[in-house]
């Protein structure tokens, strides 16, 4: 399962914190800098994938008795989009490279959400972040990968919120958050 | 249906330090950045104030741009770790460090010795954990040949400090499609959170002195109520009460359904500050408390 789903900037404020694994704030919030700190660490040249650091995993386990490797966060699988970084912590019963796509999914469905989605359109509409991801995640369970059910799921709800004085355009190349071909890293 | 965000002016903003070496030209970069700049006096830039009219697709804002030069690193940060100084550094938003790019190891270390004590300044002000964009700005040098630093040695000693990273010189994104640049210190602080917070009131505050010492300087903090929230409730729950007299069955299924995304965006509300710390919390609550009052 999904254990949670992370976005910060690259100073590591954080945009985005959804928890499908129940724990109190003050691990959250810990998990939340420590992530942060190991994601923003790594050379642009390394893979997307890392395990997630045995102290962190046993403190976002929920309190349940029994921690099996389906129960147990282990995988962190992310993506750096130009100032954001999108960040996925999983059991180790998901597939990695379905992670990798999963959060491509995401980025491109706000992407068209927003049109050329920038960081301050996710700030100022996080009702329309979490609409998204509640397409695609329920319940630390992935239900739909498809972009255009996304996007268009997201529309039906009523939540996409306009930007002020027209259509969003942000000006001469609209080069968003993946300069309109998914330089994500 | 769509909703629309109108661009809410934030009434009190956060300040901006900006900050350089006698050698720099700040007025230059604060020119590009918000289009104007004060004229400079008497050969030194300390003490000079700017505004910067932002304006983004969400907010505009008016900020305070405070400007000083540091001549001498160990005064400069022993007078702004006083308390006096203390209360300066609350109200900032932002910290911009502006240098000329080292031509020699000692400037290389002169840099980051500046940047360190900027660190340890920004701690020693902040009880919560401050929040708020520091961009170090690396100015063009005329003298050549220059150390050739890379823009990733610099993000790297830039970051141990807790700074961003940028070249003034460089245009266009780079080839993850970042901006860089101007550009990119425009995009830093758009999306900073320019809300003073509600606890303190500025209005007494006079324009920034040299000498945080120097007694005339005033800086008069006094509590700020919340007063005007509560206001803005009882307003919206009096005109509530009065359009239930004209009540039919559409405007009760409008007000149901009003209803209904008011608690999603809440939710989702809780959701978001879940993951933020005590001062934070409070002030993305009174930002959501508004954008809800005005909806109403």
């Amino acid at each position: 399962m999904i254990n949670a789903v992370l976005v910060f900037n690259n100073n590591g404020q954080p945009r985005l914190t959804k928890f499908y694994t129940h724990l109190d704030t003050s691990t959250q919030q810990r998990l939340i800098s420590e992530i942060f700190t190991l994601v923003a660490n790594r050379p642009s040249s390394s893979c997307n994938f890392l395990p997630l650091p045995p102290l962190l995993a046993s403190a976002s386990t929920s309190t349940s008795v029994s921690s099996s490797p389906s129960d147990t966060p282990s995988l962190i699988t992310y993506r750096h989009y130009a100032t954001l970084y999108f960040i996925v912590i999983s059991t180790s019963t998901e597939s990695p490279l379905a992670l990798l796509d999963l959060i491509q999914v995401f980025v491109e469905a706000l992407d068209r959400l927003f049109e050329n989605v920038c960081e301050l359109d996710l700030i100022f509409n996080y009702e329309t972040l979490h609409a998204t991801l509640g397409e695609m995640i329920v319940g630390g369970v992935v239900v739909e990968t498809g972009l255009d059910k996304v996007v268009d799921g997201v529309k039906s709800q009523g939540r996409v919120a306009k930007r002020p004085g027209g259509e969003g355009l942000r000006g001469v190349g609209g080069a968003g958050l993946g300069a309109g071909v998914w330089a994500g890293r | 249906m769509l909703r629309e965000h109108s661009a809410m002016e934030i009434a009190k903003s956060r300040r901006i330090l900006a900050v350089s070496s006698p050698d720099c030209d700040i007025l230059k970069l604060l020119k590009d950045l918000t289009g104007s700049a004060p004229a400079t006096s008497q050969g030194s830039n300390a003490g000079l104030s700017h505004t910067w009219n932002l304006e983004t697709n969400y907010y505009k804002v008016e900020i305070p741009i405070w400007i000083d030069e540091i001549r001498n690193l160990t005064e400069w940060k022993s007078e702004f770790m006083g308390d006096e100084a203390k209360e300066v550094v609350q109200a900032l938003g932002a910290w911009i460090y502006c240098f000329s790019k080292p031509v020699t190891q000692t400037d290389l270390d002169a840099i980051k010795d500046t940047l360190r004590a900027i660190s340890e300044v920004k701690d020693n002000g902040s009880e919560y954990g401050w929040d708020g964009a520091c961009v170090a700005v690396a100015m063009p040098q005329t003298v050549t040949p220059y150390l050739d630093i890379s823009f990733d040695d610099w993000d790297d000693i830039c970051r141990d400090f807790g700074f961003e990273f940028i070249d003034a010189e460089a245009t266009g994104r780079n080839e993850y499609g970042e901006q860089t640049g101007i550009a990119r210190i425009k995009e830093a602080l758009q999306s900073n959170d320019w809300a003073m917070n509600e606890s303190l009131d500025l209005d007494e505050l006079e324009p920034y002195n040299e000498n945080p010492m120097d007694e005339d300087s005033g800086f008069n903090m006094e509590g700020q109520e919340m007063g005007f929230e509560f206001a803005a409730l009882k307003s919206a729950l009096a005109r509530d009460e009065s359009s239930n007299d004209t009540e039919d069955d559409a405007h009760e299924s409008d007000q149901v359904d009003e209803l209904e995304r008011m608690m999603v965006h809440l939710q989702a509300a809780r959701e978001t500050s879940s993951g933020l710390s005590g001062v934070d919390k409070r002030r993305f609550a009174a930002r959501e408390v508004e954008k809800i009052m005005r909806q109403l």
